[in-house]
């Protein structure tokens, strides 16, 4: 007995009323308390020889928490997940689903492009994550759809594209995202859809990755008119929900005279379109 | 009372089991290498508090990441508390960080002005500087997104404003430089390490720009734990018989800068 606690007192592992057990402390304050400033806990469990999961030197390998408490490491899939990764996300039609009419200079975005694979572009998140988004969202830019259907007026045009999230609600149809309420983030308000004349913003949202591009073009029958594409890469935290991530546009000029409404189409080129999420829980 | 400390000293007398006279604890080793050594190829750490019953942030179906907090507790990742830890870090996220209107009390969403006039070929002005403390040695990543504005004159002297009509091409480009010295300026080597150059080009005959394009860039940097300041520059080329007015960050911009830790 008295061995034991000359070796108790030697670690100075000390035993409270709370069952707390300190090593190089007599005043634990946790459960298990190690002090000093280089003390270390080694599970050899989580070794590199012992397990997989750890990749071992020169990399870092990620603890998690299972369902028990037990400390653990993550494959890839616990890490960060690929939630949506699309060769071609939007369909790739040029009718009224794609469209962005510019009327005026442009009054300010509007949503446009409908995912080609919905259930594909459906994502939920179990929980909270911050979400990163790279995506290329090609686009198409006339007058109509003709052999001499091009701009021709040698106006300046910008064509801004921005992404946001449609949330799934109890009482949405599921497998209609486009009639899902756009995901709000009330300190990053954006009008994701202004009405023709500009004066009534129909629908607000919370826009990232922004990109703006400039067309121009001086001939009516000739001109690059079609897969153009703007690219943009951004971060966003989501709670816990299911999504589906959707594009807007604005195309703005600064003086309409002499070519009136000018048609852009959204998607239909090839869109590249990645979203990954870093979970939180 | 004697009684009720000897059952605790049974309880804990396995750990003494591979107690050196090093201060470490060693559980199914007598040679322990850390203070606190778990042996055995399948051994690990039972934290209760961490686990679905006891912890509302474990759902108890995926794995939760565990972090290290500011004592050096275990502890989840927690979105709700805004101390909680995070996925992924950011010193910084703004989302408008060069000002719209700098020239007051003019509002026209101009951003910050880099003129080139006649005579000038090019012109480069420093748009917006960002302050950054990092925190221990890290890389660091920068995205942002700047919006430009042109105009045949003056931006900072407000409009009437006229549009660049003269049919040739202008480009702007937009990058940024680190002052890692603290200093307060870009000089030495930081002159020549550029980062997150994006460039676009701009050209009209009857009508100008009246939206927002935006650069977007983003580049790497690997820092040691310090105070840095982010220069962002903007650069206008165009014809010498020309005048290009440029804002920068006239409208909604964004930057992001996370650190890999």
């Amino acid at each position: 007995m008295r061995k034991i606690f000359v070796c108790i007192v030697t670690v100075l592992m000390s035993l409270s009323i709370y069952a707390q057990v300190g090593i190089n402390t007599t005043n634990p304050q946790e459960e298990l308390h190690l002090a000093g400033a280089n003390e270390n806990i080694r599970l050899e469990g989580l070794s590199d020889t012992n397990n997989t999961n750890n990749l071992g030197d020169n990399n870092s390998s990620r603890v998690f928490a299972d369902a028990n408490g037990d400390l653990v490491l993550g494959s890839a899939s616990n890490t960060i997940n690929m939630l949506v990764d699309s060769e071609n996300y939007l369909d790739d039609v040029e009718d009224p689903t794609s469209l962005i009419n510019q009327t005026g200079n442009a009054f300010g975005y509007d949503p446009a492009g409908v995912p080609t694979n919905i259930s594909g572009a459906i994502f939920t998140l179990t929980s909270p994550a911050i979400i990163e988004v790279n995506y290329s969202v090609s686009w198409s830019v006339y007058k109509t759809n003709s052999a001499s259907g091009r701009i021709d007026d040698e106006h300046a045009r910008i064509v801004q594209t921005g992404i946001y999230f449609r949330e799934f609600s109890v009482g949405d149809n599921a497998a209609d995202p486009t009639s899902w309420a756009a995901y709000t983030d009330p300190a990053n308000v954006w009008c994701i859809d202004v009405n023709a004349s500009g004066t009534v913003c129909q629908e607000t949202g919370t826009m990232i990755a922004l990109n703006g591009q400039f067309y121009n073009n001086a001939d009516s029958k000739n001109g690059a008119y079609q897969n153009f594409q703007n690219t943009a890469s951004d971060y966003i935290q989501l709670p816990a929900g299911t999504y589906c991530a959707f594009f807007a546009g604005q195309l703005a000029v600064g003086d309409t005279s002499g070519t009136g409404a000018v048609k852009m189409f959204l998607g239909s080129g090839t869109d590249d379109l990645q979203i990954i999420a870093y979970y939180f829980q | 009372m004697e009684i009720f400390k000897m059952k605790k000293i049974t309880l804990f007398l396995f750990l003494c089991i591979g107690v050196l006279g090093f201060g470490q604890v060693g559980i199914g080793t007598v040679n322990p290498q850390q203070e606190l050594h778990v042996a055995g190829s399948n051994s690990t750490l039972r934290v209760e508090s961490l686990n679905s019953i006891n912890n509302s942030l474990n759902d108890g179906v995926n794995l939760s990441p565990v972090f290290v907090d500011s004592d050096g507790n275990l502890t989840l990742g927690d979105q709700a508390n805004v101390g909680g830890n995070k996925p992924i870090n950011f010193l910084i996220d703004v989302g408008d960080f060069i000002a719209d209107d700098p020239y007051s009390p003019i509002i026209l969403g101009t951003g910050s002005v880099v003129n080139s006039p006649l005579g000038s070929a090019m012109a480069v002005d420093t748009i917006a500087t960002v302050a950054l403390v990092v925190p221990q040695d890290a890389i660091v990543e920068v995205k942002y997104g700047v919006t430009l504005i042109i105009t045949g004159n003056d931006l900072t002297l407000g409009c009437p404003c006229f549009y660049h009509t003269y049919d040739e091409a202008i480009t702007m480009n937009t990058y940024f430089k680190v002052d890692l010295n603290g200093n307060g300026v870009i000089d030495g080597t930081e002159v020549t390490n550029i980062y997150g150059q994006k460039g676009q080009y701009y050209e009209t005959n009857f009508g100008g720009s009246i939206g927002y394009p935006y650069m977007n860039g983003q580049g790497y940097l690997e820092l040691p734990a310090g105070t840095y300041t982010l220069f962002f520059y903007g650069e206008v080329r165009d014809n010498t018989g020309s005048y290009s007015s440029v804002g920068f960050g006239g409208a909604q911009d964004y930057l992001k800068i996370r650190v890999y830790n």
